[in-house]
Order: C-alpha cells, then structure tokens, then sequence
C-alpha cells in the first residue's frame, strides 16, 4: 500500500521503495498522463509517486571519466546545456514544443522507450549508460541493452532509471536531422544521429544511429566499422555504397505516420546527406 | 484519493482537495474557477492550456495536480494586472489576431513569457516559441503581427 507519506520522496532508494509498492513514477507527466487519461477519468489510476523532490535526480556534473546527467533534467534543459555533447542537445530541442520541452525529461524519454523517441539516437551514438537504482541494488548498463522492444525496458518492478552517463571526452564532430511533418509537436518519421571523433582527417571512431525505423533505435556497427580508420574523403568518395548499407540495416514499418518504403528511402538519403557534408569537412 | 496539495497560485498560497492524479488543467478550471485555461486537445498538443510552472510555459492537460506541490503557477488570469499584459492585450485587439478566442489565452501566455525573456524578438523567434500553440481560426500572421506590436510597445512593461 501507498501512503500519503511517500507521495514526495526524497532520496532514490525511498522512491524506488514506493514504485515497488505499486505507485506510478511520474516525472514530466507528459507521456503518463496521456496513458493514464482513462484510468483517472474512471478513478481508476494507481497512485503516483512524484520525483521532482529527489535531489540526486536533478543536474548535470562531469567527473574525470564520465558525463553524469539527473534522469529529472527536462528536455529544454539539455537543449539549452553547453555542458552535454551538441548532438544530445540538437536532439532535445527536437522533440515537442517549448512548452512540452519545459517539463518532459530525458528520463522519461528514455524509460518511455519509443522507437521515435528523440534523445535515443544521440544516446546510442555516444554509448550512453543508464544506473538503475532499488531499494537493495545498483546496477548500470548500456542504453542499448536497456531499451529492449518499443516500450520495453530491462527496468524491473522496484527499480527506477537515477543516472545517465556518458563517457568523456566525447566525439568532437556530429550531425543530426529529424524527418517529420513539421516543426514542433511532430513524431518523429526517421532520424539520423552521427558522432564522430577524427584524427588528421582520419576516423577514429563513430557512432551511427537512426530512430524510428526499427522496434528499438538502430544502431550501425557493420556500417561504423566500415568506416574507422578511413580518411573521411573515403567515407565522401564511398558515399552510394554506404547509404545503400544503411538502407540495408534499417527495419521499418508501414504505421499512421509513414510507411517502411518511404522510411527505407529517407533513411539511406539521411545518410548519403551526412557524407556529403564531408567533402569539405569544417575545420 | 483525494489529498491536500498545496502551492502558490497566481501570487498566493493556495491548498486544494483534489487527487494526485487529477489533470491540472481540471484543478485550475473545477476547483478554482480560472476558466480562462482551455483544454483542447488533452495530450499537449495544441497548447490552449498553457500555464507558467515557476515562470516557464507549461501545458496543465499533461500535468498532474499532484506535481505543483510546492511550485508557482501563474494562469492567464494572474497576468491580468500586469503591464505586459495590457500591452499583449491591446496589440492582440489592434492586430486582429482573435477570432473565436480559444486559443487566445495559451496564446497570450506564452507571448507574455517569450517578451519577458527576449524584448525584440524577429519574426521567426515568434514563430518557433509558439510553435506549439495551434489556432484553428486565424492562420497565424495575425498572432504573429500581434506580439511584434506588443514587442515595439513594450517599453518597461517587463
């Protein structure tokens, strides 16, 4: 049973305690409320533990080795952040409108788990962790082993997302582009997000992600190592060959918003649009 | 269940009786009469119930009672004795940038947070902060018009 005593918890184990009891984590409410709508409209919704007050779930601090970011930090935060990657805060600025990005969270995109969920791509690409914290546990994991089905995540019943953290120094180069029918409020069709790291115009590594062309975010190892070691006139000169392996690696559906023929397409043309991008490389 | 959730509205310290889990915007509208917040679309889309959540423009139909606990709200109806928002006001009149009025509120909203922040913001400034506020009526060149007056009128009003 939930108490009245627990609705606002303070540390991460208090509040991963209630979760196990039962009560919904609510941290932006802007994915929870829109699933729960029938259930309050009928005083049917289970009781819900609200995260705001838990202080290690705010912020974002750099240590020696990693970028550690609060689960709590809203999507207009990141976007707005000089601290993070660019390629997460372009991805956050995203997702919504101003409004929406005042409140969501990156916790929440990710424990959404959506195929289109916008901060992912620019997580897979970074090889971003998630710390999962419960009453009697710790344990990390990459965010790509976390994410395991469209809206399904390894989080179990008494554990909540506490941490993201992303290794520094990250890539120094990226480029990201979300395909969607307009500006703000739009799911997203496809997107692509690339980060790179370049020595004397040579690849040293890369990460290559697309969203929303799969049941989780694709991530293009076969493609990526392909790619390192290889001057990035290469990667320009190779570019039909490459997007061609991207279409290839890509797994979409026809669904509301798009179809798999159209995503297939946008996704290799995303791709062939980042390699032309390096033929002449910004200094 | 119903609990207390206590905040400040508008300037004053407020409780409620309500669910956590009640919308916000049915808190606001049901138990304190501000009907001047509109719901529309339900699932933050169109932006008709945009309130500001300790300054910044929130949407209260994706929003539950139970996270205000603590926080500043501020509806349209507590800036209505602001400066900004005669200036908003009178702009949105001259402009002709309302027409069945729903969407005016979010509107007005999130003007009023955008020239706080931004005192001359170009077109295209307005357009990308009001991206997510839809009118069904107007096309938009209207609203935009609108807030470049309340921008070039705005003198000490924020």
């Amino acid at each position: 049973m939930v108490t009245e005593a627990v609705t606002y918890p303070t540390t991460p184990t208090e509040a991963a305690a209630v979760k196990k009891a039962g009560a919904l984590p609510y941290a932006g409410g802007t994915d929870l409320m829109i699933h729960q709508a029938e259930n309050i409209r009928n005083g049917q919704c289970p009781p819900m533990v609200f995260l705001g007050g838990v202080k290690a779930f705010h912020g974002i601090t750099k240590g020696n080795n990693e970028l550690r970011i609060g689960p709590l930090t809203t999507m207009a935060e990141l976007a707005a952040s000089a601290q993070i990657p660019p390629i997460l805060s372009l991805a956050c600025n995203a997702m919504g409108s101003p409004a929406l990005r005042n409140i969501a969270t990156l916790g929440g995109n990710i424990c959404t788990a959506s195929p289109a969920g916008d901060s992912l791509p620019a997580l897979y690409t970074l090889d971003a962790e998630v710390k999962l914290v419960s009453p009697a546990s710790v344990r990390r994991m990459p965010v790509h082993r976390f994410i395991t089905g469209p809206g399904k995540t390894a989080l179990e019943p008494d554990e909540l997302l506490a941490a993201i953290t992303i290794p520094v120094p990250a890539q120094e180069l990226f480029h990201y582009r979300k395909v969607s029918p307009r500006v703000a409020n739009a799911i997203t069709k496809v997107s692509l997000a690339v980060s790179l790291a370049v020595d004397d115009e040579i690849v040293r590594d890369i990460g290559i992600a697309f969203g929303a062309v799969g049941p989780t975010v694709i991530r293009c190892s076969p493609i990526e190592d392909v790619c390192i070691g290889l001057p990035l006139h290469r990667l320009y000169r190779d570019r039909a060959r490459l997007a061609a392996m991207a279409r290839d690696s890509v797994k979409p559906i026809d669904d509301l918003r798009s179809t798999a023929l159209y995503r297939e397409a946008v996704a290799a043309n995303l791709f062939a649009e980042f390699l032309e991008t390096l033929n002449h490389p910004k200094p | 269940m119903t609990r207390t959730i206590s905040f400040n509205l508008n300037g004053a310290p407020v409780k409620a009786d309500a669910a956590h889990e009640t919308r916000l915007v049915d808190l606001l509208r049901n138990n304190f009469g501000l009907t001047g917040i509109k719901e529309g679309c339900g699932e933050g889309e169109c932006g008709a119930c945009m309130i500001l959540l300790n300054g910044f423009p929130a949407l209260s139909c994706i929003m539950a009672a139970g996270a205000v606990e603590g926080q500043q709200v501020t509806t349209i109806e507590g800036l209505r004795s602001s400066p900004g928002f005669d200036i908003l006001a009178q702009a949105f009149n001259d402009a002709g940038a309302v027409q069945c009025g729903y969407c005016t509120p979010g509107m007005i909203v999130i003007a009023y947070a955008l020239l706080r922040d931004d005192p001359a913001p170009d077109e295209q400034t307005i357009r990308s902060a009001m991206a997510g506020n839809l009118c069904r009526c107007t096309g938009y060149a209207m609203i935009v018009e609108a807030v470049t007056l309340a921008a070039k009128r705005r003198g000490e009003a924020w």
